[in-house]
């Protein structure tokens, strides 16, 4: 049946909804006509909603000063963001599969054992961090934040594919096993290509967590070759009695770059994934 | 091919649940068995004891002499076919029929042929390219037991395979399974709830009823010779109508009377029911085995008005309600008769059946 909608009740919704995007959306804007500013305009009074005259030159400063060290932040923060990446999945697949389908005595108790890092707030867990890692030697290492990383993100992926993978009809696993395939053939080549999308979710959580990071590696790093990007930006960005705002734009600007374009890539599987389940087929 | 047998096979679920208490079955080899029985009966987890998939707490299964307990559900040669098909949904038809040899490390050649040959037994050919989610539910059953029959393995099971189709498509994959039977003379066991696919279907029928088996025997022998209550009940559609009545003797005959269903025993049934004189028994008589008959005989009749009236085509069904029961009869289709009707209608006497009311065992049962 043709329902007809009255558009006029729509108007205060739509304001609504507008206004709220401005309130995200304008601090993006700020930052992206800031960093193609000149210094004089980025302070001015009033300010200048739109710059007089765009240019390159906060970037060009950026990839200059300190001889281009903000390029060894990117690179630091690539490094150790595909490294977690990589780690949290080769642990969390096959744990999730295990407490999913291969279930034994205790896995329950081991799953809220992952799930309870979930619930301590990770700031009261800095301290002692700090002083594990300076006895183990893993501090200011890349190695190190690695580790830390894939500690407190795993809990989160495993819960998310042990879901997955329970949702997958058990007798598929069945008719598997009677085909003859082992549990790591099964975990493989039936369970891995039937929950790409909640991997994907995986990876895009652990990317932005791990790339945006700013107060673990700011706690567990203290020199330019492991910092990450976040850190970074602000430790030249910051001088002793001011802030370079241009350099910190530009930076930022560079730094959520990434993020936007993995997104773009896999949004289809996100959306499937945070979707997945919620209709029964 | 092969023979399976279970000897004293019980399973107990954590919890001290018992599923399966005590089964014996003896499966000759290219026999075609079939489980049947009501929900939560035990006997999928009897097939899933035979596939692997459960252990087994306690007895023997074997297959072709050979203890099977435990060995994994790999080595045991045998091929599933499920109830939600479990066809493997990134893949297509083609690779989903292949894995299990891909697996076993088949060459690519023999591959090749035997999806071929299985894809042409099955009528799937332009199929093989599509995934899954391309196929009707029909389609899927097909390829699901084309993925069981391209391993061409020793024993064949079915999981209530057709439980999810319609049931036009049901009656027509019931009849390639039976033919695919004849074709792979191959050992089959089939698990159903459905009694008319237990009968049409199978060589041997299994009844079972709380982990228990109740009966085995050919479908016309469970039909004919039911063990008891449950079985005469189960077995034939619609079911049989079983009445409680009283025995008494009258004039040196013995009459059994449930008030609207009176009989008069027949001679060769006196001496089994004259214990029973002055108790209840239950009386059986299934619907095809009545006749309406404005001239029945003080010996056996049924009185009743008619509540609901079925007509199906080719048989018409009713339900009358008697003294203190409802009755369901199958009478000619010509038959004019319409609800509110009162009827009298002439059950034929050699066919009853009678039940001990307590064990509900049948009291002429000859084995």
């Amino acid at each position: 049946m043709h329902r007809k909608t009255n558009s006029f009740k729509n108007i205060p919704i739509a304001i609504l909804i507008i206004l709220v995007l401005l309130i995200f959306l304008f601090p993006i804007y700020w930052n992206i006509v800031t960093a193609f500013k000149y210094s004089d305009e980025i302070l001015a009074y009033p300010p200048k909603l739109i710059p007089s005259n765009w240019t390159f030159f906060q970037f060009n400063k950026l990839l200059t000063v300190s001889n281009g060290v903000f390029i060894q932040f990117f690179i630091n923060t690539v490094i150790i963001t595909i490294s977690t990446i990589l780690l949290v999945l080769a642990v969390a697949i096959p744990s999730s599969f295990a407490l999913a389908k291969l279930p034994f005595k205790g896995s329950r108790i081991v799953f809220i054992l992952f799930l309870s890092i979930f619930m301590v707030p990770f700031q009261c867990l800095l301290v002692p961090l700090y002083s594990l890692l300076t006895k183990i030697r893993l501090y200011n290492t890349k190695f190190g934040l690695i580790l830390i990383y894939s500690t407190f993100f795993m809990p989160f992926c495993i819960f998310m594919l042990k879901n997955a993978f329970a949702q997958l009809p058990n007798a598929l696993f069945e008719s598997a096993i009677l085909d003859g395939a082992s549990k790591r053939k099964i975990m493989i080549s039936l369970f891995l290509p039937l929950s790409i999308p909640s991997i994907v979710s995986c990876i895009i959580y652990l990317f932005i967590e791990t790339w945006n990071d700013f107060i673990l590696a700011f706690m567990f790093t203290s020199s330019n070759e492991v910092r990450n990007i976040q850190v970074g930006i602000m430790n030249f960005g910051k001088q002793r009695f001011s802030s370079d705002w241009g350099i910190i734009n530009s930076g930022t600007l560079i730094a959520i770059i990434p993020t936007i374009i993995l997104f773009i890539i896999l949004q289809k599987y996100y959306i499937q994934g945070m979707t997945s389940g919620a209709v029964k087929e | 091919m092969a023979e399976v047998r279970l000897k004293d096979i019980v399973k107990v679920y954590d919890g001290g649940v018992k599923a399966v208490d005590n089964v014996n079955i003896d499966i000759k080899d290219e026999e075609f068995v079939v489980l049947v029985g009501p929900s939560g009966c035990g006997k999928s987890t009897t097939l899933r004891m035979v596939a692997g998939l459960e252990d087994i707490t306690d007895g023997e299964l074997t297959i072709d002499g050979k203890r099977m307990n435990e060995e994994a559900p790999k080595d045991r040669d045998i091929a599933m076919v499920f109830q939600n098909y479990a066809l493997y949904p990134h893949m297509s038809v083609r690779d989903n029929m292949a894995f299990g040899l891909k697996i076993r490390k088949y060459a690519k050649e023999e591959i090749e042929s035997r999806v071929a040959e299985a894809a042409g037994i099955l009528e799937i050919e332009e199929l093989l390219d599509r995934k899954p989610k391309a196929l009707s539910g029909g389609q899927r059953q097909r390829v699901a037991v084309g993925r069981a029959i391209v391993r061409k393995p020793k024993v064949f099971l079915f999981d209530e395979p057709l439980s999810n189709l319609d049931a036009k498509l049901r009656v027509q994959m019931r009849t390639e399974i039976s033919a695919l039977h004849t074709r792979l003379q191959a050992t089959m066991i089939y698990v159903t709830h459905d009694q008319v696919e237990a009968m049409t279907m199978g060589d041997k029928i299994v009844v079972m009823k709380g982990g228990v088996i109740q009966q085995i025997g050919s479908p016309l022998s469970l039909y004919n010779e039911p063990i008891n209550q449950f079985v005469a009940s189960f077995i034939g559609s619609p079911a049989m109508n079983t009445v409680s009545a009283k025995v008494r003797e009258e004039g040196g005959k013995i009459i059994v009377d449930e008030g609207g269903f009176v009989i008069t025993a027949p001679a060769d049934k006196e001496e089994g029911l004259r214990p029973y004189i002055g108790k209840d028994v239950l009386m059986g008589i299934r619907p095809e085995d009545v006749t309406v008959d404005a001239n029945a005989t003080q010996a056996a009749y049924i009185k009743g008005t008619i509540e609901v009236v079925e007509p199906l085509g080719d048989e018409t069904i009713l339900y009358i309600s008697t003294a203190d029961h409802q009755i369901v009869c199958k009478v000619e289709p010509t038959a004019m008769v319409k609800v509110g009707d009162e009827l009298t209608l002439t059950p034929n006497v050699d066919k009853i059946k009678f039940f001990d009311i307590e064990t509900e065992k049948s009291i002429f049962y000859r084995g």
